[in-house]
């Protein structure tokens, strides 16, 4: 397969999971988008546009996934933000302690993205995966700076978000 | 880079880069790549034609080695704010963590571990889901995500009869009842089997990922007792919610990381709902990744109905379980629902 597409796989995922919150259907969404853009792949110059293309469809594919349906609820991986394996990669350079803590955090994080709305979340995950404001404009279909402002409100909502899990209080 | 706190705005990039970077690393590509080439039906071209007619707006240098380049920093980060996290908050209960956060990671590692089930579970369910009934004993082998859990005496449409269920090494959920088996790919399950695997807690790491993820945990100390397993006391966190249980014992032995024993109950104010279900360790083996398969425990003979046969596949599950198959899945996920919101 397509180097790009391995390359691109693991984020796409772990991008689609945070935005629909489960596992499942984020790697539904991931293959299907792969495959659309597989079968129009004559259209675009793949190597060079295919990750930024993939995203933008799983975006609005996840955005449209999130405004349409209603969660199950599980305890499986079709949990949100419970899917397999959160652990750290290397085990092996962890004590297990770390790794424990390492798991609050990711939690921890998980639960301030989820509070979020799903555009606010896209802009910031986005924004913290490299993508500049144009491109996130173009992915969300909003003006750069109503990016700009998605941004600035997530920022502010998980700083303040974390601050009341570790510090017991909201940042000013 | 240190954690500072109160947590700053710019920091959160960083943190969610590095949280991003976490889930990215569990991510099987070579899985979903054999799947998506089995969507598409052909093999993917290893190089694809570009379009001499529509021109792409120019392609910028964020390349994927650059890419590449921020995951590897984010993990950095991700640790480095782990570590300081451990270092400046210190729970109280880390040893209950870091005990549990074992267990799980040698239950994915392996052997695989057999335990027996035992549960009770409130009538309302029963009567709505008549897969809920675990028989009078039942088993579970597990390693990873991977079970298979033999239980006899369960009612079905058709009267009482053994029944597998397991997972296998891709996620696809399945079922045998008599001699025929029913296997459904991630996404497809229907909402009745979803509910009984999540209230059988089918998934014993899953599980664990919970009590680490949702509970507060703490270890007990019983010095009357001179056992050799550590008990390990779980809480449900108020603001956790999605859970049908509110307490756990777990036994661990500290040094194996084996969970001897395992019991899970909910609780509604002061009284206690007749939910609960225990696992007890019998044994451990290595056994053949095609023991988690359906195919495996297929009577000769036997029919297993997967994602090829969807259509005669779900008609005949929704006739084994009585039921008509709902005209939309809402009707039947609030069908599936009103039970457990009538305890």
């Amino acid at each position: 397969m397509d180097g790009w597409i391995a390359l691109a796989l693991p984020s796409a995922v772990a991008y689609a999971n945070s935005l629909v919150g489960d596992r499942t259907h984020a790697e539904d969404i991931v293959q299907e988008c792969v495959c659309r853009l597989l079968v129009h792949a004559a259209r675009y110059d793949l190597e060079r546009d295919g990750r930024k293309l993939l995203f933008r469809s799983i975006t609005n594919a996840c955005i449209n996934l999130q405004t349409r349906e209603r969660k199950i609820v599980s305890l499986d991986d079709t949990g949100r933000a419970d899917g397999a394996g959160w652990e750290v990669a290397d085990r092996t350079a962890v004590t297990p302690p770390a790794a424990a803590m390492a798991e609050e955090l990711r939690a921890a994080i998980a639960e301030g993205l989820a509070t979020l709305g799903v555009r606010y979340r896209a802009a910031l995950e986005l924004t913290s995966l490299g993508y500049e404001t144009g491109e996130i404009a173009e992915m969300l279909g909003v003006t750069a700076e109503n990016v700009r402002v998605l941004v600035f409100r997530a920022r502010k909502s998980m700083a303040a978000f974390l601050n009341a899990r570790f510090t017991g209080e909201a940042s000013s | 880079m240190n954690l500072k706190l109160p947590v700053d705005e710019q920091d959160v990039d960083a943190l969610v880069r590095g949280y991003l970077e976490a889930s990215a690393a569990t991510v099987d590509v070579q899985r979903l790549e054999r799947e998506i080439t089995a969507r598409l039906g052909t093999p993917v071209p290893a190089a694809l034609p570009v379009s001499e007619d529509l021109p792409v707006s120019g392609s910028r240098l964020p390349t994927f080695l650059a890419r590449a380049g921020a995951w590897a920093t984010a993990a950095v980060v991700l640790v480095a704010v782990t570590a300081a996290l451990y270092l400046t908050l210190q729970p109280e209960p880390a040893g209950a963590y870091a005990l549990v956060s074992a267990a799980q990671q040698s239950l994915e590692k392996g052997p695989d571990r057999c335990y027996r089930v035992e549960g009770h579970l409130p009538e309302g369910w029963l009567k709505a889901n008549p897969w809920l009934r675990v028989g009078k004993s039942a088993t579970v082998w597990t390693r990873g995500d991977r079970f298979v859990v033999a239980s006899d005496g369960v009612a079905t449409g058709d009267g009482q009869g053994d029944v597998y269920w397991g997972q296998d090494e891709d996620k696809n959920f399945w079922f045998i009842v008599g001699d025929t088996g029913f296997s459904f790919r991630p996404g497809e399950t229907p909402p009745i089997l979803q509910r009984t695997r999540m209230y059988l807690v089918l998934n014993p790491r899953q599980l664990l990922n919970r009590f680490l993820k949702d509970f507060d945990l703490t270890i007990i100390k019983d010095r009357e007792q001179d056992q050799p397993v550590v008990r390990v006391w779980a809480t449900r966190k108020p603001e956790s919610k999605d859970i049908v249980f509110d307490t756990a014992w777990i036994e661990i032995d500290p040094r194996t990381k084996l969970i001897r024993r395992l019991e899970v109950e909910r609780k509604l104010g002061k009284r206690t709902l007749p939910y609960g279900l225990t696992f007890t360790f019998v044994e451990q083996a290595s056994l053949p990744a095609s023991d988690y398969q359906a195919l495996a425990h297929l009577p000769q003979g036997g029919v297993l109905l997967g994602p090829n046969q969807a259509a005669e596949r779900d008609k005949r599950f929704w006739e084994l379980i009585g039921r008509r198959r709902p005209a939309a899945a809402k009707s039947q996920e609030a069908a599936d629902k009103a039970p457990v919101e009538s305890q």
